[in-house]
Formats: structure tokens, sequence, C-alpha cells
């Protein structure tokens, strides 16, 4: 055990040049102590490499570790990214603005029922029965059609997507006075939205009001869609 | 850590932890891929990277590093040795042939001795499972991390430095004796005393 002492502060260089001189002048003469130094020396190194193998291997494992978490999650959220802008790319480029032109939550059969005698007249049949071609040649022969014919006539341009001629009939309309007060703003973005003027349309959907039932169409999935048309056009 | 860092805090046996995780982080994936273009798995990638950082600090350790040496290039070179020689004695167990082992960088003798020394280690390395968890811990914080007995003793229930002094001592001595003893690793241990 004295050794094993003589040996720590000789290769921990804690030896005096004398001390040094004396050590290595045993080695070379004693042969035992010789073979017990080299044992000496193995077994340190095995402790060394032993326990850097350990740590090695502990960094290893956490590094590895670490990584096979980290790129299946980078690749799934790369993944879900890319999702996303191709379905957004192809939604944009397929997005051309039918759908919110055909989703109303109104249907327009409450403003036929309304006007001035709130009777069913020979335009309100013509409207009922989709006879919009017959309306809109009534209407150009009428020189002095009333407040519900002249909406009404819009009404069946715009379902016959012929919206720049609606878009003028409705822009003709004193909108506050009317009994389609809330129809014909809405509408109005409706044509625009049909005419592909997006940003007048957002402007015009922006400033119905909150009582105006239509407005309820304008939700967070229409203005999404519209904000995506913008984009296109 | 900077390179030079590194290699100083390895030499000083300081901050290994840091060091080995940092080269972990800069060069793994580049020694990986050199062992998986060369004919091996993920696997064999894996392990050729641990020995590869093994071997590393040995040569720091002994002092045979020349800073001068591009720490990426001389990693490179280890991971390049020690997986062409795994290749040869597979090649050679497989086809009782042998393959032609590049010898171009300077540094690969170094290289190619600490590999063997390390090998003729690990063929011994059996004689530390007997040795005890007190003896393992006091000789794993003596020898391997440097720490004077003063510093170890709050790590055990020894009453004081030298009763300590005299346990370590203790336990060196009978790795030694279980090293000497041990017929079958006698052959290794012959071979590791010629390279130590």
């Amino acid at each position: 055990m004295e050794n094993i002492d003589l040996f720590d502060k000789y290769t921990g260089k804690e030896l005096n040049a004398a001390e040094v001189q004396d050590f290595e002048k045993s080695i070379s003469e004693n042969e035992a102590l010789k073979s017990e130094f080299e044992l000496y020396t193995i077994s340190k190194e095995l402790i060394k490499q032993d326990n850097l193998r350990k740590e090695v291997n502990k960094i290893h494992r956490n590094f590895t570790k670490k990584r096979e978490f980290t790129f299946p999650t980078i690749r799934i959220a790369a993944l879900i990214l890319f999702g996303l802008i191709g379905y957004s790319a192809i939604w944009i480029n397929t997005n051309d603005g039918t759908d919110l032109l055909k989703n109303k939550t109104i249907s327009y059969i409450e403003p036929v029922q309304r006007g001035e005698t709130a009777k069913k007249n020979n335009t309100d049949s013509l409207y009922s029965v989709a006879a919009f071609e017959q309306l809109i040649d009534l209407y150009k022969i009428e020189k002095n059609p009333d407040e519900k014919f002249t909406f009404l006539t819009a009404m069946a341009y715009f379902q016959t997507k012929n919206y720049k001629e609606s878009l003028e009939i409705l822009q003709k309309m004193n909108a506050k006075e009317s009994a389609f007060k809330n129809e014909i703003p809405f509408y109005t973005g409706q044509c625009l939205v049909g005419l592909n003027k997006i940003t007048d349309a957002i402007k015009t959907f922006e400033s119905l009001g909150v009582s105006n039932p239509y407005a309820r169409q304008y939700d967070w999935k229409y203005k999404l869609k519209l904000y995506a048309l913008k984009l296109k056009f | 850590l900077k390179d030079l860092e590194i290699v100083e805090n390895i030499e000083k046996n300081t901050n290994l932890n840091a060091c080995i995780q940092s080269l972990y982080k800069d060069h793994y994936g580049l020694l990986e891929n050199f062992v998986i273009k060369n004919g091996g798995r993920k696997e064999d990638g894996e392990d050729v990277v641990q020995e590869t950082m093994v071997t590393f600090i040995q040569i720091i350790q002994e002092g045979k590093y020349r800073k001068e040496a591009n720490l990426k290039s001389f990693l490179y070179a280890i991971t390049k040795n020690i997986w062409f020689t795994k290749l040869k004695k597979l090649k050679a167990e497989l086809q009782r042939g042998s393959i032609w082992i590049e010898k171009s960088a300077e540094y690969d003798d170094d290289i190619n001795e600490s590999i063997k020394k390390k090998e003729s280690l690990g063929l011994i390395m059996s004689v530390l499972d007997n040795l005890g968890e007190v003896c393992s811990n006091i000789l794993k914080r003596f020898y391997y991390e440097e720490l004077s007995l003063i510093e170890i003793l709050p790590f055990t229930n020894f009453e004081n430095e030298q009763v300590l002094r005299n346990k370590k001592s203790k336990c060196m001595k009978t790795l030694m004796e279980n090293l000497e003893k041990n017929t079958q690793l006698k052959s290794a241990l012959n071979q590791a005393l010629k390279l130590f």
C-alpha cells in the first residue's frame, strides 16, 4: 500500500527531483517493484478509460435521445406547415368567390313579401318562379318602376350573374329611405365580389351596421375567404 | 466552446462533460455520416463516434495532439481509423481477406497507437466488475476526476483523510491483484503492458 502512495505521488508529480531520481533508480533495479508499477499504470488507465467511456456513453444517449425527439418533431411541424401552405395555395387558387355569392344566411324570400302594398303582383310572381329574364325585360319597358320592382330587377340581374347591371341599379337606390335598407348594402357588396372588386366589397361589408341582419353573413370564414380573394385579384 | 478551449479543458481534465457535449453537438453528424457512407449502419456510426470521443480525449491527455491540427479534421481522422480498423477485422472474419486502408494523415500513427491501447484495455475491462461500489467510487473520483482525498471525503462515510487514503490504496491493490491473478486475461494484460 505504501508503494501505491508512492506511485500516486510519482505520477502526480508530487515528488521532488531527488525523490524522482530515487524512485526511477528503484524501478530500474527492482523487478518486482517495476512489475507492480506496471500493474498500477494499467489499473489506473483502466479506471480512467472505464469512467470516460461511461461519461461519453451517457452524453451519447442523451444526445441521440434528444436528436430522435427533435427530428420527428421538426419533421411533423414541417409537414403540417407545408400541408397548410399547400392547402392554402390550392384553396386560394380554387376560391373564386362563387360560394360567397351562394351562401346567404337570409333567404331572399323575405324581401319579396315586402313593398308598398305587401301584395304579390306580377313582378313578385316572376321573381318567385325565377323568371329573371322576363322580369328584367319587363323592367326595361317600365317607365316608372316602383322601389320593389327596381330592387327585384337588381336581384334578378344578380341571380343571372349580371353583377355590373345589378350594382348600377342598387347604387341608384336610396338605401337609407328604402324598405330594402338592409339588402341594398349587402347585395352591393355581393355584386362587388362578383365583379372581383374585393377591396371595395370589404369596405362595403365593414360598413354594415350591427342592426343589419345581413351583417351576420360577414363572419370570420367569410372574411377569410374575402381576404384570400383579395390576395388573388 | 471554441476548439482551443475544448483542447485546453481536456488537457487539464476540467469541464470534460461540457467539452464532450460540445464535440457531439458540432461534429456528431459529420462523423456518423462518414461511417454510414463507408458501409456502416447507423448503429456502427453511433459506436464509432463514442470510440472516437474516448480516443480523442485520450490522445489529448497523453499530450499527443498538436494544436495546429484542425479539431474537425483530427476527429474525422480518428473516426476514419477506428472505422477502417473495425471494417478490416470484419472483412477478415467474413472473407479471410484484407482491405486496403488509406494511410495519409500525418497523425495516423498516434491515432492508431491510441486505438490499440484502448482496445487492449477493453479486453481487460471486466476486471473492474468485481471491485464493489465503494471502491469504484473512490477510484473514479481519485484517478478519473483527479480530486484530492480531502475533496472526496464528503462523498464517503470515512472518518478522516487517512482512513480514506488507506481504503483507496486497498482498493487499488485489490484491482491490481485481480488483474494479475486472472489467468484468462493474462495475454490481454501482457499485450496492454507492452503498450503502456
